[in-house]
């Protein structure tokens, strides 16, 4: 019985069950090394150990063992790991062994042994449902914040690091003919099947191994070659692919299963780039959910104690992997899969009594059982367990199945071991994702599906198969089923498969068990073991009216956690409906949602983290900008230089040097954000002329124009210039802010609103390179920098356009150049083909050195648009009109244009709106704040006010601060003081309306 | 042409060599590379026949009718884009907007220049379909994806036209402004096969 190892554990059977790994690994578990096999799962390995106490339970700090083998586990959670890798709730049943691995026990203080919250489990009686609802609701409403973090101190599971994830995760697009979920028996048959018949088959496994419960069952029986050659068959059809440690979590739209792969110990490394975890977006030209099921407890006093354990899941620790749970172990099920469990049980050397709880039972199964040394009571049911860390005896009498009722007087057993099964719950959780509700099976007692999306299909004993030669058949059939959906393939009626099948041993029939009548406890008996919900929560829940199913979950908060309920669902609902006198058909479930396992946080981001959060966008002078100080801005998803550190050593020093550089020399900035869209074709004026509020069907060749254009709805959307080529060619500019959405504009325009007009639209953005040169000395500039070219007025007025190849030190690069301004200088924006762009930009350095041309950043660009008021996203925020930006005498008014029927709307049109104006200081220290919100003088403070401030900055040419707002009534206010209010900074100050133009209002400066 | 000095590369700063350094293997090989000539052709829903018969005319052969379909032509490299647009990768030799805009009068199409505005990064190797379903809602498979077919798709929320070369050979059209830190996300995907970037221009 003892291990030949005694490292490993002395709970381990003679024979290795199914483990096919020797290597030995250690990790340490609350600060123990222990050993064990890698290939274990950490549960495993402490039960080789003899270390069943492993938790305590979330509200009473009861102490908790293991339960299951698999994702169900409610109790057996653990934290891994430590500082920044630390994470929590990790079931040890499937959490595999691996060399140097750290887990602690969780929710317990000083420790799992000794916990002093365990205070709670005496103070249970007032700890029953609804008892923080009824308890911290006052003295006042916001009491409960108060008692908050003292409760979720108390309860609760493990704490994670609140540090950066270090670690890496990965995301993968998939694609599939056919995707099985789920590798036992039905699932392997599904995938044969499939495969056979042609289709490119991905088969999913949470497990390490493929299997599902062929790897619980005794080594080196029939069904392990069946397990064995039916692996071999599919690599064989070259077109399957196997995803092990692969949860399928979520069923989605379009045939789409995000799936959840966790990297084999030992293999995840960052530094290499192999992910921790992946996330596979699987698309599916049919999916077989072969889930399975899931084994139910049975609801008895003291089931919660550590050493209570589901029956299948003893077979599995034996026969999967070597290890015996306990050498004196009592059985209690409904079902003939018991009797392998015990059976198993008996071989490794343990003492076993197995209580059935129906009156009769397979005589061929009996004799086995008692021939293997099980003695089988039938006509029995557990009534408790009793047991501190760990379960001592329990007590059994004689019941009677179809009355429910005990019968007799109770029998105490010594028992260091009570395994239970009260028949399976199949899984229904992927197929019930699509929205359909599962349909509750009286005969069979468990929830089915209640149908499938089209081509989505079930088999095994998720639907109820209850055989492996039923679920083998159910998967070939749900295989020629998805085949005969997908084009091309082959069903069997064209192709000869022969259908193999492994012996039966696993019967999973069994005879449902509800709660047990006629007993009387002062114990919990334990519906919900994470949540520590009892059938007397549940009953209370129902006298005081949360009978609804999804009211008696909130209020209980049966089947919340990380296990979702998958031991517990069934057994509540079980106890309402008896409560009730109803079928638990007519209590129904509660809803299942994605995900069907916890899915963390990393793995949904992905590598979409840290540099890869968003792209970044270059311009390209980006090097140079960085080369030369350019202090670095994210505009969008450009990197812009906000200022130079040459010309200043803070932002506020530079910024305005910069201001100085364009208003008394000239300045260089790169624009190359801009948004630039080629609009080609014959109806390309007449397009334009729609888009825009202003006229542009007469714009001449040669020249650029101003516009706004507005939404459907009448806002505005964005502004810009375009500019005519040719006839039948134009080029327009966007905001670097709208450049996406003003693209998406034109084509939706063009393909659905006007699609007659022959105009096509092609987003130039990266074709160009854009630089403006602005100042009173541009013109010279230019001139010296493209000798070549006639800047005079007369040749290049205002608004003018002109398209040229270079010569010279820059021959052959074609560049445009627009006389237009955006500082309200004399300026230039020249544009040239990207890969030229550093080359020209470096030129007009060079060019430019006799009159000092050097370069500004974004923050003077915009403070100096803000002199001039100029309008940007700040004021076209998707709430203005053309009338409240002062540009409503744009707009034509004998041509319809998009957006203009609703701008006459009555809101639009109302004289109150908040309008554009310029602000200025009416006091000392009154420096206008972004966002402060504007009130009249003789106005109560409060509320939204009168509108509010969009722009400031710092005017050297006006010598203050000054800001542009939206202001109710606006110019018409020109000369009031008005009152600003900015809660964020605790400020109040008074400001004077002005006109939003503060320099150069004539425009003498730019047409110069 | 211009002289190749007045030539900046977008890929400026990316590093060739094998990452990580020392990796014993490598899955996955990138070239990036500019292109000579890039032009887009396009019409409107009523011009499509009209501006395919032209372009036939004009290449002297039968273009593909279909969006994801190419064709090695006289000019270059066609790229069946979309319905009423394909895109035109031209060496250096022929002018290939002024050939285009001497054949595509404005009433019949567009003929818009892109040259600056694409960038190629070729990608081969074992890992090449591992790396690219990281990156592409694509399907992959060659029953879907043929050689010497492209996609439009979409990597790190970015727009990417592959044109497949060979089972595990893919070059991708990638936008100008953005190819630097697409380049850097293709690298950072294919890290965990060994990544080598073989060149830059």
């Amino acid at each position: 019985m003892t291990s030949a190892n005694p490292s490993l554990g002395r709970w381990r059977t003679p024979d290795a069950g199914q483990r096919s790994e020797n290597d030995i690994v250690s990790f340490t578990h609350d600060g123990q090394v222990l050993k064990g096999y890698r290939g274990e799962t950490v549960a495993a390995t402490l039960l080789a150990h003899g270390i069943h106490l492993v938790g305590r339970s979330f509200k009473y700090h009861r102490p908790r063992g293991i339960l299951s083998a698999g994702v169900e586990e409610p109790n057996a959670l653990l934290t891994t790991r430590d500082g920044a890798r630390r994470e929590p709730n990790i079931p040890a049943t499937v959490l595999e062994l691996e060399e140097g691995l750290v887990t602690h026990t969780q929710n317990a203080w000083p420790s799992v042994g000794f916990d002093v919250m365990a205070i709670n489990s005496l103070l249970s009686p007032l700890f029953v449902a609804g008892f923080y609802y009824k308890t911290f609701m006052g003295p006042t409403r916001g009491a409960w914040m108060f008692y908050e973090r003292f409760i979720r101190r108390a309860a609760g599971l493990g704490a994670t690091s609140e540090a950066p994830d270090s670690e890496r995760y990965d995301w993968h697009h998939g694609f599939a003919d056919v995707l099985v979920v789920g590798s036992g028996p039905s699932g392997l048959s599904a995938a044969l099947r499939a495969a056979q018949g042609g289709a490119d088959v991905v088969l999913v496994e949470q497990d390490s191994l493929p299997g599902g419960s062929l790897l619980n069952q005794p080594a080196g029986k029939p069904h392990t070659t069946w397990l064995a050659d039916t692996l071999a068959a599919l690599q064989a059809t070259g077109r399957f692919r196997l995803l092990t440690r692969a949860t399928a979590f979520g069923l989605y739209d379009g045939n789409t299963v995000g799936i959840v792969e966790r990297a084999a110990p030992g293999t995840a490394d960052v530094s290499k780039g192999v992910p921790r975890q992946r996330m596979h977006v699987m698309r599916a030209g049919a999916i077989i959910m072969a889930c399975g099921a899931i084994e139910r407890p049975l609801v008895f006093e003291g089931n919660d104690r550590p050493g209570v354990m589901l029956s299948g899941a003893i077979g599995a620790y034996i026969n999967r992997y070597g290890v015996l749970p306990g050498r004196n172990a009592v059985l209690v099920g409904n079902n003939d899969a018991v009797y392998g469990d015990a059976m198993a049980l008996a071989r490794g050397g343990a003492r076993v009594l197995l209580a059935d709880l129906r009156p009769q039972a397979d005589s061929q199964l009996l004799s086995q059982a008692r021939s293997a040394g099980v003695d089988v009571k039938l006509g029995t049911a557990i009534l408790g367990a009793q047991g501190g860390h760990r379960v001592r005896s329990c007590d059994l009498a004689p019941f009677d199945l179809a009355s429910g009722r005990v019968t007799g007087a109770a029998t105490g057993h010594d028992a260091d071991l009570v395994g239970m099964s009260g028949g399976w719950t199949p899984t229904v959780h992927l197929s019930s994702h699509r929205g359909i509700k599962p349909r509750y099976d009286a005969a069979r007692g468990m929830f089915l599906p209640g149908g499938f999306d089209r081509d989505h299909h079930g088999a095994g004993s998720m639907m109820g198969s209850q055989t492996w030669v039923e679920a083998v058949e159910s998967g070939w059939q749900a295989a020629e089923a998805a085949l005969q959906g997908l084009p091309g393939h082959q069903t069997a009626s064209g192709r000869s498969v022969t259908l193999h099948a492994p012996p039966d041993q696993g019967h999973m029939g069994f005879t449902p068990v509800g709660h047990l009548q006629g007993v009387k406890s002062t114990g919990k008996a334990f519906v919900d073991f994470q949540h520590d919900v009892t059938v007397d929560d549940v009953e209370l829940a129902q006298r005081e009216g949360y009978q609804s199913v999804e009211h008696l979950k909130r209020y209980t908060t049966l089947g919340m956690g990380t296990d979702q309920g998958k031991t517990s669902n069934l057994n509540g609902l079980a106890i309402v409906a008896a409560q009730r006198g109803l079928s638990v058909q007519d209590i129904g479930t509660t809803t299942f949602r994605p995900p069907y396992t916890p899915v963390t946080i990393g793995t949904l981001a992905g590598r979409g983290v840290r540099e890869h959060l968003q792209p970044v966008r270059r311009t390209a002078m980006h090097d140079w900008h960085l080369m030369h100080g350019g202090a670095k801005v994210e505009a969008g998803l450009w990197i812009r230089p906000l200022w130079y550190s040459s010309h200043g050593a803070t932002l506020s020093e530079a910024y305005k040097a910069e201001m100085d550089i364009v208003r008394e020399g000239v300045g260089i900035a790169d624009v190359s954000t801009l948004g630039k869209i080629d609009v080609q074709g014959p109806d390309a004026a007449e397009f334009l002329n729609r888009v825009y509020v202003n006229g542009f069907a007469k714009l001449p060749i040669g020249r650029a124009r101003y516009g706004f254009m507005l939404r459907e709805d009448g806002i505005v959307m964005d502004d810009g210039t375009t500019s005519r080529i040719g006839e039948t060619e134009f080029f327009m500019t966007t905001t670097t802010g709208q450049a996406g959405r003003v693209m998406s504009h034109l084509e939706f325009l063009l393909q659905v609103v006007w699609p007659e007009l022959r105009v096509t639209v092609a987003s130039v953005s990266d074709q160009w390179a854009a630089m403006s040169v602005a100042g009173s000395q541009s013109r010279q500039v230019m001139q010296a920098a493209f000798p070549g070219i006639d800047f005079s007025t007369e040749a290049m007025p205002h608004m003018g356009v002109q398209d040229v190849v270079l010569q010279g030190a820059l021959a052959g690069i074609g560049i445009r150049i627009i006389r237009l301004t955006f500082s309200g200088e004399l300026a230039y924006e020249v544009y040239a083909p990207t890969h030229h762009g550093l080359a020209v930009w470096e030129h007009l350095l060079q060019a430019g050195q006799p009159w000092q041309l050097r370069p500004y950043g974004l923050e003077a660009l915009a403070s100096l648009r803000i002199e001039k008021g100029h309008v940007v996203g700040s004021e076209m925020d998707g709430r203005t009109t053309l009338d409240d930006l002062g540009a409503g005498k744009m707009a034509s008014a004998i041509k319809p244009f998009w957006g203009d029927a609703l701008r006459r709307s009555e809101n639009l049109a109302r004289t109150d709106r908040p309008t554009l104006v310029g602000l200025e200081p009416a006091e000392e220290g009154a420096t206008p704040a972004n966002g402060s919100i504007l009130f009249f003088a003789d106005d109560t403070i409060a509320g939204h006010g009168r509108g509010h401030i969009t722009s400031t900055t710092y005017s050297k040419s006006m010598g203050k601060a000054i800001g542009l707002g939206l202001l109710q009534g606006g110019t018409r206010h020109i000369g009031q003081e008005i009152i600003a209010t900015s809660p964020v900074h605790g400020r109040q100050y008074r400001l004077r309306v002005v006109d939003p133009c503060f320099l150069d209002a004539q425009g003498e400066r730019y047409r110069a | 042409m211009p002289e190749a000095s007045l030539y900046r590369s977008p890929f400026a700063g990316h590093v060739t060599g094998c990452h990580p350094s020392g990796a014993s293997q490598c899955g996955l090989r990138l070239r990036a590379s500019l292109l000579p000539q890039v032009a887009q052709v396009a019409t409107w829903p009523t011009g499509a026949e009209a501006l395919f018969a032209t372009l036939e005319r004009t290449l002297g052969q039968d273009l593909p009718r279909q969006t994801g379909k190419t064709v090695q032509t006289r000019l270059g490299l066609l790229i069946r884009t979309g319905p009423e647009e394909s895109l035109l990768i031209g060496g250096g030799e022929l002018p290939l907007v002024k050939e285009l805009r001497a054949s595509v009068d404005p009433q019949t199409g567009s003929v818009t220049d892109l040259s600056h505005a694409r960038v190629r990064v070729s990608v081969e190797g074992d890992a090449t379909l591992q790396t690219f379903s990281k990156l592409f809602a694509l399907d992959l498979r060659a029953s879907a994806f043929p050689v010497h077919e492209a996609r439009l798709s979409g990597h790190h929320h970015l727009p990417a036209l592959l044109h497949r070369q060979g089972e595990l050979a893919f070059d991708l059209y990638l936008f100008t402004t953005y190819a630097h830190d697409q380049l850097h996300t293709l690298i950072d995907a294919g890290l965990e096969y060994g990544v080598e970037l073989q060149a830059i221009p």
